[in-house]
């Protein structure tokens, strides 16, 4: 009977996740897209023709494009990382000397640099930024009010703040945004109390209608005021020096959000305001630049620098240095010193934060593909950086191209968050903004970093290697949770993923240790025993008899061959177990004082053969305001911040041994 | 029916734009189940698929394999569906977002297995679509999502079983 259970929850689930027919607004925007595509077919990438014969012939492999470990992180741990881009804010340390020019609101400083993407951030340290102070008309009494403070615009985009003050009454509330998109967050009904009647806001430039690539805010309601910085692309074409493009705003509705424990979370206040504006803002050209880059070091050329108040671009050619491989299933074979490596600084040491959608990838990289392509150590390829811009008077910036990032907990190493951590790098370029010219320069030696461009790193394969045909490659406990976004617990998840060089699927038990006990064992099964995942694909489940543990074994072939491995796992396994206990029941103190550990034990000879091996943790702590609310000692701590947890989901590679096959005591 | 996509695939890259259109119409239904799972609104599933159709006409002649096109485009779709959701292009700070579920003391279990969907994780949501729906393997997902296989593995489970006791649970079968 239990195949039949199965086929009819199969059948449930597939009935539920269609859908009939195609919604009509997509019938709708399709019509539109296909009367806007081009008649012509755009050609494919090449490579500059004086390039070509350098590049290496590359092959596809199925491995995982490095942007999606930070996006997929995102997903699963949207609030966790959200709440953390929130509480790293305005505690950036950057020099603060821009907010002391006189006479600047300092909303583009304030606002910008404490979000993820920043635009124009130093737009205040331009003597001919515009001061528009351009209070909008409402037609409703609400007791808000709306000011557009401050605008500039390189030609490329239209960059402007807004001031809301709000009534006392709105101190009930967590944050008010301009109300758009309206039932764009609704489930698949649209709630009673959004009525359709409520306007989204509109900006336009130049009389089209236009959306931001960037923005922030600060402030709160409580505080009487929000701050808004907005950065919109220039529409209708080519615009010239001096020229001056109409911009309106039109906010009809504020969309006004209790705190998540209000309650009220779900049914955001709709507000009427009625705000209309309109100013003009001059088309400034006369600091940006864009030149042919000249220089090179350590394979690094710069090949194109373009800059403007809000923004610089830097195009690059390096080489592939290898994979970032040691713990490849937490970072899916990230190529060493991509564009999440680069860092800029001014001349004197004001990082210019990176701008990841400002980052154009070479194409020949796939990463848009199902099988992105991973070229091979040596490989040339090409890509595009963005960064936020530089202050008024800064004509040089230095670039560094780092081993690792230093500052992702998703893409580097753990122990390179640690406070103090001196990372090594592969590049560092003095780039004039004016010129283009790229001179290499040894100041890390000053910060006591050094160049990883010796023989001996070049042929290190920097690998991880198997032992006895094993490679146990990360684990993690944290809460299991109904809801990533809710954050409902159902108790919490220990899992530990691991390869095996074997032929036949490994016959493993892997036994659970917290702080000195065990937890619970997850047993692999002979597949016979298992249910099998995929027709025609050598992939397996077994589940214990409780159906909270289980083991999921999966034949790997030879999808992993570029990443360098000494060997080529066959075979990619899971073990899972459940608890019921709540998260904040096994979360007692920090992973550092927290003992996690795994034996795994062969079941045909009852042999440990590893125990307590080396590998990637993730530890997940309990939401900020939970473990705030239990021991504010606990709370997890923002890099920068001076703590040692590294992130909102705290990883750390444990100090213990190398994996072995002796047996070692127990704690 | 995969031949018949993959010589639209050869003839939109050699620059035939009625075979191009032909291939998303082929898969606009698809298209439409993976932004919905996302979004959950037709408004914005049609920016996400138009975002994506335009993408998917400029990258075309650097894809490949055409045998990869459904996938390639599926990528390429949730990556502009989560760009959406996070705000990239729009307005939205990520912390106000509103849940995107509804509250669980709101559900009727009974009455509304929409809603009953609507409290699968979002990523369990979107993994059951991708698998049940639209056929992908879990290798397949895991590539798309940049998760591990494992993780796409315990997300199918999770949200079958989440669905199970939802769903056939109405019935007493949950076991």
């Amino acid at each position: 009977m239990k195949h039949l259970r199965k086929n009819r929850t199969t059948a449930g689930l597939r009935a539920e996740l269609q859908i009939d027919r195609v919604p009509a607004a997509v019938e709708r925007k399709l019509k539109q897209v296909y009367a806007e595509l081009p008649m012509d077919m755009p050609e494919p990438h090449k490579a500059p023709a004086w390039k070509r014969e350098e590049y290496e012939q590359v092959e596809a492999v199925t491995v995982k494009r490095w942007p999606w470990p930070v996006r997929a992180g995102l997903a699963a741990g949207g609030t966790v990382l959200a709440a953390a881009v929130l509480l790293m804010g305005l505690n950036f340390s950057y020099p603060q000397f821009t907010e002391s020019l006189p006479g600047l609101g300092g909303i583009f400083e304030k606002v910008n640099k404490s979000w993820k993407n920043p635009m124009g951030s130093n737009l205040n340290t331009y003597a001919d930024l515009e001061q528009v102070s351009q209070g909008a008309l409402a037609q409703v009494d609400s007791g808000y009010e709306l000011t557009v403070d401050e605008a500039f615009c390189d030609g490329e985009n239209v960059y402007f703040t807004t001031e809301l003050r709000c009534p006392p009454e709105a101190a009930q509330y967590e944050s008010i945004v301009f109300y758009k998109y309206g039932g764009r967050f609704e489930m698949f009904e649209k709630r009673e109390d959004s009525p359709e009647d409520y306007e989204d806001c509109q900006f336009t430039i130049n009389g089209t209608v236009t959306d931001s690539i960037s923005g922030g805010m600060t402030g709160s309601p409580g505080e009487g005021v929000l701050r808004y910085s907005h950065v919109m692309p220039v529409q209708g074409g080519e615009v010239a020096d001096g020229q001056e493009l109409p911009v309106t705003v039109s906010i009809p509705t504020l969309e006004a959000h209790y705190s998540k424990d209000s309650g009220k979370r779900q049914t955001p206040d709709l507000i009427r305001v009625g705000f209309e504006t309109e100013f003009t803002v001059t088309v400034n050209k006369k600091h940006n630049h864009i030149s042919v880059g000249k220089g090179q070091d350590n394979g690094v050329s710069v090949l194109e620098v373009e800059s403007t108040p809000g923004y610089i671009k830097l195009k690059l050619e390096t080489p592939i240095w290898g994979y970032e491989c040691e713990e490849e299933m937490r970072v899916n074979g990230q190529p060493k010193g991509g564009p999440y490596a680069c860092h800029l600084y001014t001349e004197d040491g004001q990082e210019l934060g990176r701008n990841s959608n400002l980052i154009e990838m070479d194409s020949r990289l796939e990463v848009l593909g199902p099988n992105p392509i991973y070229p091979k150590k040596g490989t040339m390829i090409n890509y595009t950086v963005g960064f936020d811009g530089a202050p008024a008077g800064c004509s040089q910036v230095k670039l560094r191209i780092f081993e690792l990032d230093p500052g992702s907990a998703l893409m580097a190493k753990p122990e390179t968050m640690e406070p103090g951590y001196i990372h090594d790098l592969f590049a560092e370029l003095t780039i004039d903004l004016e010129t283009g010219k790229a001179e290499p320069t040894d100041t890390y030696l000053q910060e006591g970093m050094k160049k990883l461009d010796t023989e001996e790193y070049v042929n290190t394969p920097h690998t991880p290697l198997f032992t006895g045909g094993y490679l146990l490659t990360d684990k993690s406990m944290g809460p299991d949770y109904t809801d990533w976004d809710s954050q409902v617990e159902e108790g919490y998840m220990y899992q530990v993923d691991m390869y095996a060089d074997t032929e036949e699927v490994p016959d493993l038990t892997m036994r659970f240790w917290l702080n000195g006990q065990q937890i619970g064992e997850v047993k692999s099964r002979a597949p016979e025993e298992c249910t099998q995942l995929e027709e025609g694909v050598e992939s397996y489940m077994y589940r214990q008899e409780d159906e909270s543990r289980f083991c999921l074994a999966r034949y790997n072939g030879e999808n992993l061959q570029n990443l360098g491995f000494q060997t080529i796992p066959k075979w990619q396994m899971s073990f899972v177990m459940h608890g019921e206990e709540p998260w904040a029941d096994m979360y007692t103190k920090p992973y550092k004082e927290t003992n996690v550990i795994v034996q795994v034990i062969d079941n045909k000879t009852g042999e440990v053969i590893f125990d307590d091996p080396r590998m990637y943790t993730t530890w997940v702590p309990q939401m900020a305001g939970a473990a705030e609310n239990r021991n504010p000692a606990d709370a997890p701590v923002m890099p920068g911040e001076g703590g040692a947890e590294s992130d909102a989901a705290s990883s750390s590679i444990a100090e213990l041994p190398n994996p072995g096959t002796g047996v070692e005591s127990m704690p | 029916m995969a031949q018949g996509i993959e010589k639209l695939v050869r003839k939109a890259k050699k620059g035939d734009r009625d075979a191009f259109i032909a291939l998303i119409e082929e898969q606009k239904l698809a298209m439409s189940r993976v932004a919905l799972a996302i979004l959950h609104n037709e408004e914005d599933a049609a920016d996400a698929i138009g975002e994506t159709v335009l993408t998917a006409y400029a990258q075309l002649p650097n894809l490949r394999e055409p045998r990869y096109f459904k996938t390639w485009l599926t990528r390429v779709l949730i990556h502009n569906c989560y760009d959406l959701l996070r705000g990239h292009s729009h307005f939205m700070p990520l912390d106000v977002l509103p849940e995107t579920q509804a509250p669980a003391e709101d559900y009727d279990q009974s009455m509304d297995v929409r809603r009953s969907l609507a409290q699968l994780a979002e990523n369990d949501r979107l993994v059951l679509t991708l698998h049940y729906m639209d056929g992908f393997k879990i290798r397949e997902i895991a590539g798309m999502l940049g998760m591990k296989e494992g993780t796409v593995k315990t997300r199918l489970m999770r949200g079958r079983n989440r669905f199970k006791k939802i769903y056939l649970g109405q019935e007493g079968d949950c076991t």
